[in-house]
């Protein structure tokens, strides 16, 4: 084993190509620089400090790095960090906070709709992108929304109720 | 995580891409990039130059004269959005059943989809029954291809390294249209899928397509002559004939982590008739 | 919800309803999941979000071949790569750290063992095996450095196939073993041969079920820090810090006392987070060499190559007219793979153990082979061997019931072990309580069972494929193995402020299932307190009392009764206290809503108590106990090692079991099949917190639909696992699953102190069953049955083409 660093190795980082990526991030102006080669859920976690968006896959199997671009979910594992360039991102940081919490995240928490909780980003941006569009949803609506995320731990049956919950509250009453 | 020294370009201009690509001793278009980038997180594709299509004005789907446009930019949330008559209804449907969540409707394009060729894909059948015509631009000009021309094999296209899919041209045929997959489970990629096709022709009957993907490695043009140009019945004989046309026409059948040949042989059928009775409800109503 | 009681408890003293809070509840309160806010909101902290200076990152190359000798490997190039701070190899690896220790050591229950290295040495034993690892400044400098690790292999035969292992020139997995046989466990009762013999029907079947784990969201990772000082910090995502601890100190060769771990909030455990893998004591060592923090995280495909649960059964009933089933042979035999040093190998004991399930049958003869192949060693997996017997249980009983034209409920309820004839003695267990009739009446009401027997019979006229699967689920929890760091038993504390709040400090830990909140409610309610006031401590070694963590359903069990002790002591001291303070007898003392209450309505508020306590106990003199804080351990009752007079001995000492019934229609033409409605009924005791335990009862339920539909780590004939992503390996999401219905049955275990018998693991074997039932009923029609697990669309039209065409 050796510790040294054999001549000519002198630390990468800074030959990498790499962009100053400014963006807009829960409501904050924010700017990092970071390789090209950087996932956007890398500059969000690594660079930005939010770690609420979790890696479960990195293969855009399992929603657990859930983020809004610019008004539409995606998956941050599938974005590299300089095409985030310019849009405006939330995260799960920015949904609500303790004491504060959004009526989904409120009805997720009334009807245990979680148990690690390290899926969670992917359930709630759904969860409201469905209520966005749909204000009554079916059974269907509401399985067909969720499926973009992997829960291993509450067999979906409580984030479901969770949903449906969450829809009874935020629909609108006839006005 | 990408292991590669991995420059991003977002051109302006088609050429600028093509150029960059030339000049790239390891390029790669990025359309949605949700194949694109996992394969480079786990290094199975090394890539030195991601250029991205977003600046490429390539994001609209529009109609010129008998056929759609569709940009390479286009996600399948955009084509479920698109007014009403702009986008084929087997278009439509075949992307309401993208699976991977809102997510990945958002992000994923048709062309990266036409592109990767994966035999599993819902897209290459589709555009083949739609008699899709993919246009193509390199450093050489422009050209088109047909798009029971462009998927060569599993994972391969006609496509140069220097070359960008820049639209999907289809033939707006406003007829009627029925699609039909199998998965194994929500999370299974499609194991087989049929897209049928019914096309006004000009007599005032019906011409007739279907393609199946996943069977082999690339999708496969079945004859549907047998059904003339008439209004169809699907009773048991035309069931049995389109069956025995759909297992003459595979070829050599394509297997994968999810599913043998031979199983995919055998569902081919069953899955044919599925999307050739959606076609039927259709026409009906 | 209707309650069902259980034959009277007598057993336990400290099962007083009159004196005891926590006992004389069996339905606890709905307290919401404790820190749901933090979680929600991306709050909660996973191992990966742990931020230290200067931190690098390792990443590891990997075997890529199933057998082979390590002849040389070269690091130069690597190390000259960008970024890389070091890189070690198997060789030099070996002076810096000792074997891994064993989760459980087959050596400890008198069998053979084998050692593993953090780095492979002289050999490689699978694909996935570590070999070389690199640290950098960034896990991409680490990963792009491993590309120029020259490895120079001489590839030896390899065996991946069980059987083919057995033979006796395949190709020996450890050189210094004369087969490749780990452990022939035997359990036996009665005169199964006589049985047999005399026995009007037999029948036999083949069952296999595949290699498949648990796959949480959270993969594993494990930061190392040394400090100036030589203390060891080790933040993992574990769920046995203590004995993690405990193996490292062996491991590297250092006190014990120079090693904190950290348990960090983990993102699921169920099993795959148990300890004794290469990479715990590998990041020590680097972390050593570079004399910085260093991180290392698995991969989503490094954790599809831990196995677990790949076993055939080879079995044979023996049963009467009436369906009574009268003796079982079974012959297991468990590919586990290469060993290693994880908790995986034990399934197979288990797998055996587990036999006969619910049922009174006298005469059984079963035996587990544990096979050693050049795949990748096995883990623990929620289930634990479980699943794989009630597979091979309740698909026999379906059976009988088939031959016989009887109705599966009624076979099952035929055979049952009556409510009282507990506690009730098997060969390697002594059932605690159970109603297991009083279940099957629950799940068949809440199924509709009837009804869709009805509508099978008129779908099935129509030609369609529709089956109904019934299934009877026994869970042995809470083991406790003797000899090596896996126990049944755990110990807490429990401390009030002045301010009056209460910490519990407990060795048992939380993979994100809850029991923090359960152990909470189990305190406050002894104290007669808001759980909000009570915070409960988990998985720092230097925190927390000497514990197991979490495995086994044990958590409520011996981290609440251990909790619960330690609140009384406590309780008892703030009597005396609050006795002397009010002038009344401490025995006549209530405590409740925060308030203490003397019988003349006199009151105190418990944290005016609590301060008085720390503030007056010598100015008080018959105060005299300046201290609030009691640190207990418990145990259940009914863990027996010392054998009775049959020689019998039972290693787990609670039993809650389930009742499942589903329906599915199986696509003829693809063999796809399609669930169409599960209801299950669960008795696991007393309940601490109904939503708590339904949030396990569900998760439980779909993991076992997805082991028995979809989830499946194969092999090719290359030895070369061929599941990489969740593109491969096919997880349950929500359009797979119709709503899921549960309920629930009460029969307090007489042997803990609460009367808990465990949740959590309960619920995946009766899925399993349930579905392989479900779906071979509704291939009834063809006369075909699909054994071979998972139940796939590939497998089902398989076995439908074998149908003979009518
Ligand atoms: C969770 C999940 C679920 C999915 N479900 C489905 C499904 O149900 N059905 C299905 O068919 N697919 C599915 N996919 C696969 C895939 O994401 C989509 O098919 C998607 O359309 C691919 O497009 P993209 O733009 O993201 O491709 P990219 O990743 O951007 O590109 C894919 C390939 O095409 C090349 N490419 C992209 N654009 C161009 C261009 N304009 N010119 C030349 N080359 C180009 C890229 O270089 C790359 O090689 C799923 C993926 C995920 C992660
Ligand atoms: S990490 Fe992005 S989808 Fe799993
Ligand atoms: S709560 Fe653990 S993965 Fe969903």
């Amino acid at each position: 084993m050796s510790t040294t660093q054999p001549p000519g190795s002198a630390h990468a980082h800074d030959e990498l190509p790499s962009s100053t990526v400014t963006l807009i991030v829960n409501d904050q102006p924010r700017s990092a620089r970071c390789p090209d080669r950087t996932l956007l859920v890398e500059l969000i976690r690594d660079e930005l400090g939010l770690f609420g968006t979790h890696a479960g896959c990195l293969n855009g199997d399992c929603g657990a790095c859930t983020v809004n671009v610019d008004g539409r979910i995606t998956k941050s594992c599938l974005v590299l960090a300089p095409a985030a360039e310019g849009t405006t991102i939330t995260t799960v940081e920015g949904l609500g906070e303790p004491g504060a919490l959004h009526p989904v995240q409120e009805a997720f928490w009334e009807k245990d709709g979680f148990q690690c909780g390290f899926c969670l980003p992917g359930q709630l941006f759904a969860t409201i992108d469905l209520l966005d569009h749909e204000d009554a949803p079916s059974d269907d609506d509401i399985r067909g929304a969720l499926a973009g995320n992997i829960c291993r731990c509450t067999g979906y049956q409580k984030i479901i109720d969770s949903v449906r919950c969450a829809a009874e509250r935020t629909a609108r009453t006839p006005d | 995580m990408i292991r590669t020294n991995l420059r991003y370009h977002a051109p302006f201009s088609v050429e600028d891409a093509c150029r960059i690509l030339a000049a790239s001793e390891s390029g790669a278009v990025i359309g949605g990039g949700t194949v694109l980038l996992p394969r480079m997180t786990r290094d199975e594709r090394s890539v030195l130059d991601a250029v991205h299509v977003r600046n490429l004005g390539l994001s609209e789907i529009e109609q010129a004269g008998d056929t759609v446009l569709i940009g390479a930019g286009v996600t399948y949330t955009e084509v479920l959005e698109a007014r009403e008559g702009l986008v084929p209804s087997l278009l439509t449907t075949m992307a309401r059943g993208i699976t991977g969540g809102a997510q990945i409707r958002n992000q994923g394009t048709l062309v990266g989809s036409a592109a990767y060729a994966n035999p599993g894909s819902d897209v290459p059948a589709v555009l083949v029954a739609l008699d899709t015509t993919l246009l193509i631009q390199g450093t050489r000009g422009t050209r088109e291809v047909r798009a029971a021309q462009f998927f060569r094999g599993p994972f391969v296209v006609d496509l140069g390294p220097d070359e960008i899919v820049t639209q999907l041209s289809i033939p707006h045929a406003e007829g009627a249209s029925g699609y039909a997959k199998l998965k194994l489970s929500e999370s299974s990629w499609p194991i087989v899928t049929a897209a049928a096709v019914a096309a006004p022709s000009t007599d005032g009957g019906w011409r007739y397509r279907l393609a199946i993907g996943g069977a082999c490695g690339v999708p496969i043009p079945v004859d549907l002559g047998f059904l003339g140009r008439d209004r169809f019945e699907l009773d048991a004989e035309t069931a049995g004939q389109v069956r025995q046309n759909v297992q003459d026409t595979l070829g050599e059948l394509w297997s994968d982590e999810l599913a043998p040949g031979s199983y995919r042989q055998q569902v081919a059928g069953p899955i044919a008739l599925k999307a050739l009775a959606h076609l039927d409800q259709e026409m009906s109503s | 919800m209707t309650l069902t009681h259980s034959p009277a408890a007598t057993a336990n003293p400290d099962l007083d309803p009159g004196q005891s809070a926590g006992s004389n509840v069996e339905h606890g309160e709905r307290v919401r999941r404790k820190d749901g806010d933090l979680i929600l909101t991306g709050r909660g902290r996973y191992l990966d979000d742990i931020e230290l200076p200067r931190l690098t990152h390792a990443a590891v190359l990997r075997s890529p071949h199933p057998h082979a000798r390590i002849i040389s490997v070269n690091l130069d190039a690597a190390l000259r790569m960008p970024g890389v701070v070091t890189a070690l190899s198997g060789g030099q690896a070996m002076p810096l750290a000792g074997p891994v220790p064993h989760y459980y050591d087959p050596a400890v229950a008198g069998e053979r063992t084998a050692e593993f290295r953090c780095l492979a040495v002289e050999k490689v034993l699978y694909v996935g095996q570590p070999v070389a690892a690199v640290v950098a400044e960034t896990l991409h400098e680490a990963e792009a450095a491993l590309k120029f690790i020259e490895v120079d292999y001489e590839v030896l035969p390899f065996v991946t196939d069980e059987l083919a292992a057995l033979e006796p020139g395949a190709p020996r997995i450890f050189e210094d073993w004369d087969d490749n046989v780990l452990i022939r466990s035997a359990f036996a009762e009665g005169d199964t041969d006589a049985a047999f013999a005399g026995a009007a029907h037999t029948l036999r079947e083949e069952i296999r079920i595949q290699r498949y784990n648990t796959a949480p969201m959270e993969t594993r990772g494990y930061i190392a820090t040394w400090g100036l000082d030589g203390v060891l910090t080790f933040h993992g995502s574990s769920q046995n810090p203590h004995p993690l601890r405990s193996n490292l100190a062996t491991s590297l060769g250092v006190p014990e006392t120079k090693i904190r771990v950290v348990a960090a909030r983990l993102g699921g455990g169920f099993g795959h987070k148990f300890h004794g893998y290469p990479e715990e004591p590998l990041v020590c060592v680097l972390s050593k060499i570079v004399g910085r923090p260093v991180q290392w995280l698995e991969t989503r495909s490094d954790s599809m190559l831990v196995g677990a649960r790949e076993m055939v059964h080879h079995i044979e009933v023996a049963f009467e007219d009436d369906g009574e089933i009268v003796a079982w042979r079974n012959l297991i035999h468990a590919n586990i793979g290469a060993l290693g040093s994880m908790a995986g190998w034990g399934m197979s004991f288990v797998a055996g153990m587990a036999f006969p399930g619910p049922y009174r049958v006298k005469n059984y003869d079963v035996t587990s082979l544990a096979i050693v192949t050049n795949k990748a060693p096995w883990n623990g997996a929620r289930g634990y061997g479980k699943e794989s017997a009630a597979l091979a249980i309740e698909r026999t009983v379906d059976r009988v019931a088939q031959e016989l034209g009887l109705d599966p409920v009624q076979v099952r309820r035929r055979n049952f072990i009556p409510s009282d004839e507990f506690p009730y003695w098997t060969a390697a267990k002594r059932l605690d309580s159970g109603n297991y009739d009083g279940v099957m009446d629950k799940v068949v009401e809440l199924a509709g069972y009837d009804a869709l027997r009805l509508e099978q019979v008129s779908v099935r006229g129509e030609g369609r494929l529709f089956g109904v699967g019934v299934a009877f689920e026994l869970t042995p929890e809470g083991g406790d193995f003797p000899g090596d760091l896996v126990r049944g038993f755990d110990t807490s504390t429990v401390r009030v402020d002045p301010s009056g709040d209460v910490r519990v400090l407990t060795g048992v830990t939380s993979p994100g299932t809850g029991n923090e909140t359960g152990i909470a409610q189990v305190v406050a309610r002894e104290l007669g307190v808001s759980v909000d006031t009570v915070t409960v401590y988990q998985g720092d070694t230097d925190v927390s009392p000497y514990g197991y963590g979490n495995a086994s359903s044990r958590s409520m069990n011996v981290g609440g009764g251990s909790a619960l002790l330690a609140a009384r002591d406590v309780k008892e001291r703030l009597a005396l206290a609050a006795g002397v303070l009010m002038e009344d007898d401490p025995a006549a003392l209530t405590f409740a809503d925060g308030w203490i209450t003397t019988t003349n309505g006199h009151r105190m508020r418990f944290s005016e108590v609590a301060r008085a306590v720390f503030t007056q106990s010598i100015a008080i003199p018959a105060m005299n106990q300046p201290q609030l804080e009691s640190t207990r351990t418990y145990g259940p009752d009914n863990l027996l090692h010392v054998p009775d007079e049959h020689g019998r001995v039972s290693p787990y000492p609670t039993y809650p079991n389930s009742g499942h019934i589903a329906s599915v229609e199986v696509d003829r033409d693809t063999g796809v099949v399609r669930l169409l409605s599960y209801a299950a009924v669960d008795d696991c005791g007393t309940v601490i917190n109904p939503t708590m335990v339904e949030g396990q009862f569900f998760g439980a339920i779909v993991m076992g639909i997805g082991g028995a539909l979809w989830e499946e780590l194969p092999y090719d004939n290359s030895g070369r696992p061929v599941a990489g992503t969740f593109k491969h390996y096919l997880m349950p999401r929500t359009p797979d699953l119709p709503e899921i219905r549960i309920g629930s049955q009460v029969t307090p275990s007489p042997f803990t102190i609460l009367g808990t018998k465990g949740a959590g693991e309960g619920g995946v074997a009766g899925a399993v069953a349930c579905i392989a039932n479900a779906v071979n009923d509704a291939l009834r029609p063809l006369g075909v049955t699909a054994h071979q697990m998972p139940l796939s669309g590939p497998r089902v039209l398989e076995a439908i083409n074998t149908a003979v065409p009518l």
